[in-house]
Parts: structure tokens; C-alpha cells; sequence
């Protein structure tokens, strides 16, 4: 089989998987007072007005058989609109609104996590069973062991309460105030880091990498884990090869061999774990940005879900449902495009 | 039974010879010893004067010490202090030795449903295989496409906020990683020589997989679910923590961290190391549990498994 034929047999398997998430979701807003289902197919604050509910409810036909209104839901989202939440807002605008606070937070957790845990992997592996396996051991343990809040908290107690180097939050008030409301900083990604380099006001970059420091650290610790745990296993077992002994035999110095030879195979049992990873940082995401009160989506989604705006949260759980999809998907196509015995099987 | 009580020999002194299984064995006992002992280490404080509100038939529902915003230190009275009195000044002390009951509880519930249903399902999709595993599975990829926590988020928000829809939410998230483990078992086990033997024999399909196969996958469930009963405490604090807990007055790990939220981010000046009590206390009990169970789950890892136990 070639890459494409993998490729469309891999797109086709998604459509049950997608059929079943959105079938999950709409399951859930079945359990929901007519009221709460009609906020999930408003897009107006005056379709919510008690005039005019039955009006809405006619429209979106919450009436009709339930396989009526599974069509028009799924019409709805694929049109882009995931309905109202408690302040009448359009949840599909406000999850568009804090995608940067997230995006940063978990691209460069994402990217920490990658090269720190392969790096650790490795020497891991090349040290086996002597000081730095161990100490790699004990590290992994208690990531997959701590309450991500509590060493966000922690963190926040000294870093921020006793020493006030790094604080809670998105940007310093300076920034909101002196530089944003008056206009005098255009947004152009809404990556605060990456805007500042834009705008040329390299303060308010350094300020956003200080308000990112402890929630990456937090975030990143956590999945460091396993990325470390699959690499130093899979490097074990690639310097055990005979390719490696015969690098060696002809005198190649080790260090290239571990860079070269060895590394380049043991990253492929890596990439498996990678939808993992993903799905950890997805869930962490809400965890850390609720503790550091990073105004994302995650921070959005645990605030609603205690306010019991349920919209909100089924919206922001598609969301993040479609986002696990894709990444497995990119995962699966370039795992097949990396190992050529995946499309071939 | 003599080759049995051999191999149990040789599984004990596997796991001597590893210091982390010994700490993983000494620390989820001492939770277990914590647990059963938890109404004569910390006994309601019911009807003393100091006590502004308590019940005496839930034991869970922590006793409250007065509205006061202040915590008050670790005294004679209150061994780790009390949290800060907004909802009300709970004793840290009883918090955690209640909370601990309250975690087994949580844990092996949700373990034992998860398992109730991966099992099952785990066994039928692997041995009539077809359009029944083909559906069984599709439905696990469906579960297995979202977050785990932010699936348990949005099942507790819509349902409500109280234990038994707490459990079943984590739950239904964690059932599908069982069905794939058994179900690979069931695969593995289907065509070999035993199985085909007692099929021969005129055996039934339930005895078959109840007798034969399950007793031959029992070992790698076992060390999942050791280290699963971690994990999903681990995720109902993080619940609790978010504010998606039982309630305020409950005897929850997680929710008494979320009590001292305000003392570090909220707070205009103090410093919230001088409040370090409130919680370092009940995020150790959390580390230390989840902790345990991990380590266990390693050592019944290198005791139980075949392939591993022998090298």
C-alpha cells in the first residue's frame, strides 16, 4: 500500500469517529432542560428572551424527532456556531477570542516537553542503571505522581507571594493600560510574545515570558514523563543493535553514534506517544490556567463548568474532542510516512 | 498448591530486592492503616463548644471551628491547622484522615466499575471478534478521543455535582483503556493450544473465557488497575480542586486545596508561605497516595508478570 492510499483509508475511519463524538455531545444536551438545549442553538441574546423562546425552539425544531434536531445541531456546529453562554456571548467567538492565552501556554510546554524529554531519554539510556538513570527514574515517578495544581500553587506561594519574580496572569496592568486600550500595541497574532517582536516593544514580550514561566514549568512537567520513560526504553533497546556495535566496531566516536545511529530509530516509538502527550496537555491546559488565572480556554471551560454553563463547556469539549482527532490523525500519517513497515502491513 | 506457595516465594523475594517496591508497599499500607482507622484518629468533634457547626451522622461532612477569614496555625487543637474560614474553618487534620477514606473509596469504585465494564466488554469483543468487536471498539475510539479530565468536566457539569455522578463520570472515562487490554489478552489467548484444547472438550463459550482466558490476563489487569486507583484520585482532586467536588464541607483532598486558592493569588500583601499549612498538607496526602500505588504497580509489575519476573 502507498502513502496516499494510507492517507484516504486513514481520512475514511474518521468519519465514524467523528459521528461518535458529536452523537456523545449531542447524548449529553438530550439530558438538558429545553431551555439550556435552546442556548445551544441560539446566536442571538433575544432568541433566549422568554417572549421568544418558543419562536427559537420552532426555528431550531427542539420539538421534533431527536434525529431531526442531531441534524440541525451538527449543521449548526459545522456552520461554526456552538451556541450562547451564560453572559449571552457566542461561545464559537469567546473560544476564538482566548485561543493565544492557550496556544501559548501549550506550544511552548509542547516544545519543552519534546526536546526535554528525548534529551533526558537519552542520556537516560547511555548512563542505564548508574546516577543519572536513577535520578531520571525518580523524576519521572513523581511528575506521574504530582497534583498538577498543588505544584502549580507551590509554585506560585514562593515565586510569587514570598519573591514576586514571576505572578499570576496573562500580562502586567501596564501592558492592558499603557500600551493596548490606547492603542498604542496592535495585536496582530494575539500571542502577547510574538506581538511584542512584531510591535517592536520588546518590555511587553519579556513581561508576557515572565507571566509564562511557572504555568510552562507546571504544565510541562507532568507529560515530561512519558516522553522520557518511551525514549530511554526505546534508546536501551536501539544501542543494543547490531548496527550500533558495528558503528562502533569501525571507531565511530559515541557521541555520534548516540546522535546518528542510535537516536534517529529510537524516536519513532516516541511519535506514538505523541497523541498522548497532546490529549495530557489538553488537560492540563484547564488545570494550570485555573490556577495561574490565565485568561484561556481552559480557564474558561473550569469557570463555566462551575457556573453551570453548560454550553460552554460542551462546546469547548468538541473543540477539544476535533483538536485530539487531528492530532492523531498528523500522528498516524507521519508515523506511516517515518516507518515504511506501518503502511505496508 | 506446592509449586503455587514456590512462586510466591519467588514474587516476595522479587520484590525485596527492589528499595522502591518496599516504599510503594509501606506507603499504600499506611493509607490503608489511615483508612480503617479513621474514626479513632480523628473522632467528631461533635458537641464542643468550639464548634460552631457538625454532623454527627456523616462523618465526611467536616466539623466547622467558626467563619474567622484568618486559618489558624497547627496547635495541640488542630495538629495541621485549620483552613481559612470562607465557607468555614475545617480542621486540616480531620480533612486529610477523612479525605483518605474518602480517596479509597473513589478509587476503588471507579476502578472496580471501569473494570466491571472493560472486562466484559474486553472479553466479548476479543472472542466473537467481527461486527460486534468492529462496534465495541469504534464506541471505545469515540471515548478515547477526548481529554480524559475535560470528558469527566463536561459529564459532572451537566449531570450535577455530587459523589455517585462524580464516580461514574471518571468512570465512563476510564473503562475504554480496560476493554483494550483485555481484549488484546482475548485475542492473544483465542488460538492457543489450552483454549482450542477445552473448546474440543465441548467446553461453553462463558466457561471458556470465564475458566481459561480471563485467569491468563488476570496479572497485566491487576498492575493496571494498581496504578489506575492513583490516577483517578489524582483526577477527582483535580475535579474538586476546579470546584466540581462533593461540596465545600467535604472530607476531599482536593477540595481542601481548593480552599486556600485566595490566600495566593487573591490576596493583596501577606505572604502565603506563612499559611504554607494549609496546603502542604493536603497536596502531600494526595502526592504520597498516587505515589504509592504507582510504585506498587511497578513492583506487582516486576512480581506478576511473566515475562518480566524471570530475567
Amino acid at each position: 500500500m502507498n502513502l496516499r492510499v494510507y492517507i484516504i483509508r486513514r481520512l475514511l475511519l474518521l468519519i465514524p469517529v467523528i459521528l461518535g463524538v458529536t452523537l456523545l455531545i449531542f447524548a449529553v444536551l438530550q439530558f438538558l432542560t429545553p431551555f439550556q438545549r435552546a442556548a445551544a442553538f441560539a446566536t442571538n441574546p433575544q432568541d433566549l428572551r422568554p417572549e421568544n423562546i418558543d419562536r427559537t425552539i420552532e426555528r431550531y425544531h427542539l420539538n421534533d424527532p431527536v434525529w431531526v434536531q442531531y441534524g440541525i445541531w451538527i449543521q449548526q456546529v459545522f456552520t461554526g456556531n456552538l451556541g450562547l453562554d451564560r453572559n449571552q456571548r457566542s461561545v464559537a467567538t469567546v473560544l476564538v477570542q482566548r485561543a493565544p492565552a492557550t496556544v501559548e501556554l501549550a506550544v511552548y510546554s509542547g516544545i519543552i516537553i519534546v526536546i526535554g524529554g528525548i534529551w533526558q531519554g537519552t542520556v537516560a539510556a547511555r548512563w542505564k542503571d548508574r546516577a543519572p538513570d536513577h535520578a531520571t527514574r525518580v523524576l519521572a515517578i513523581s511528575g506521574w505522581s504530582l497534583p498538577t495544581f498543588w505544584l502549580g500553587l507551590l509554585l506560585l506561594a514562593f515565586f510569587y507571594g514570598r519573591v514576586n519574580w514571576f505572578p499570576p496572569g496573562i500580562v502586567s496592568d501596564w501592558v492592558t493600560i499603557d500600551r493596548v486600550n490606547p492603542g498604542a500595541f496592535t495585536r496582530h497574532t494575539g500571542l502577547y510574545t510574538v506581538d511584542g517582536i512584531l510591535n517592536g516593544q520588546l518590555d511587553v514580550t519579556w513581561d508576557a515570558i515572565v507571566h509564562l514561566v511557572l504555568p510552562v514549568f507546571t504544565l510541562s512537567f507532568v507529560s515530561w514523563a512519558i516522553i522520557t520513560r518511551i525514549m530511554r526504553s526505546s534508546m536501551i533497546e536501539a544501542l543494543s543493535r547490531d548496527y550500533v556495535k558495528f558503528a562502533r566496531a569501525k571507531g565511530v566516536p559515541e557521541s555520534v553514534v548516540v546522535r546518528r545511529h542510535a537516536r534517529r530509530n529510537a524516536l519513532i516509538p516516541v511519535a506514538t506517544v505523541s497523541g498522548f502527550v497532546v490529549a495530557g496537555l489538553l488537560n492540563g491546559v484547564v488545570i494550570t490556567e485555573t490556577v495561574f488565572v490565565r485568561p484561556g480556554l481552559g480557564e474558561y471551560a473550569a469557570s463555566a463548568a462551575v457556573n453551570l454553563d453548560i454550553t460552554a463547556v460542551l462546546g469547548f469539549t468538541l473543540v477539544n474532542a476535533f483538536l485530539l482527532v487531528i492530532t492523531n490523525l498528523v500522528v498516524d500519517i507521519m508515523y506511516a510516512y517515518i516507518d515504511p513497515r506501518i503502511r505496508l502491513e | 498448591m506446592q509449586p503455587r506457595i514456590r512462586e510466591a516465594k519467588f514474587g516476595l523475594n522479587r520484590m525485596k530486592q527492589n528499595p522502591l517496591s518496599i516504599v510503594g508497599l509501606a506507603i499504600t499500607l499506611g493509607f490503608v492503616v489511615i483508612a480503617l482507622a479513621a474514626p479513632l484518629l480523628a473522632p467528631s468533634p461533635c458537641g464542643r463548644p468550639e464548634v460552631v457547626s457538625c454532623n454527627p451522622n456523616d462523618p465526611f461532612v467536616m466539623p466547622n471551628y467558626g467563619y474567622e477569614t484568618e486559618p489558624l496555625p497547627p496547635s495541640a487543637d488542630h495538629p495541621f491547622g485549620t483552613t481559612p474560614g470562607r465557607p468555614g474553618r475545617y480542621d486540616i487534620y480531620y480533612g486529610v484522615v477523612w479525605g483518605t477514606r474518602n480517596a479509597f473509596r473513589v478509587g476503588i469504585v471507579v476502578v472496580g466499575l471501569a473494570l466491571l465494564i472493560g472486562i466484559l466488554l474486553g472479553l466479548v469483543a476479543g472472542y466473537y471478534g467481527g461486527i460486534l468487536d468492529e462496534i465495541i471498539m469504534r464506541i471505545v475510539d469515540v471515548f478515547l478521543t477526548f481529554p480524559s479530565l475535560i470528558l469527566a468536566i463536561a459529564i459532572v457539569a451537566a449531570f450535577g455535582q455530587n459523589l455517585g455522578n462524580i464516580m461514574i463520570a471518571v468512570a465512563i472515562v476510564w473503562w475504554p483503556s480496560y476493554v483494550r487490554l483485555v481484549r488484546g489478552d482475548v485475542l492473544a489467548a483465542r488460538e492457543e493450544g489450552y483454549v482450542q484444547s477445552v473448546r474440543a472438550l465441548g467446553a461453553s463459550d462463558a466457561r471458556i473465557m470465564v475458566r481459561h482466558i480471563l485467569p491468563n490476563a488476570v496479572y497485566p489487569i491487576l498492575i493496571l488497575a494498581s496504578m489506575d486507583i492513583g490516577s483517578v484520585v489524582l483526577v477527582v482532586a483535580a475535579l474538586s480542586f476546579l470546584g466540581l467536588g462533593v461540596g465545600s464541607n467535604y472530607a476531599d483532598w482536593g477540595g481542601l486545596v481548593n480552599f486556600t486558592r485566595d490566600l495566593i493569588v487573591g490576596q493583596a500583601g501577606g505572604d502565603p508561605l506563612a499559611y504554607w499549612y494549609t496546603y502542604v498538607y493536603p497536596g502531600l496526602f494526595i502526592f504520597l497516595f498516587v505515589l504509592g500505588w504507582n510504585l506498587l504497580g511497578d513492583a506487582l509489575r516486576d512480581v506478576l508478570d511473566p515475562r518480566v519476573r524471570r530475567r
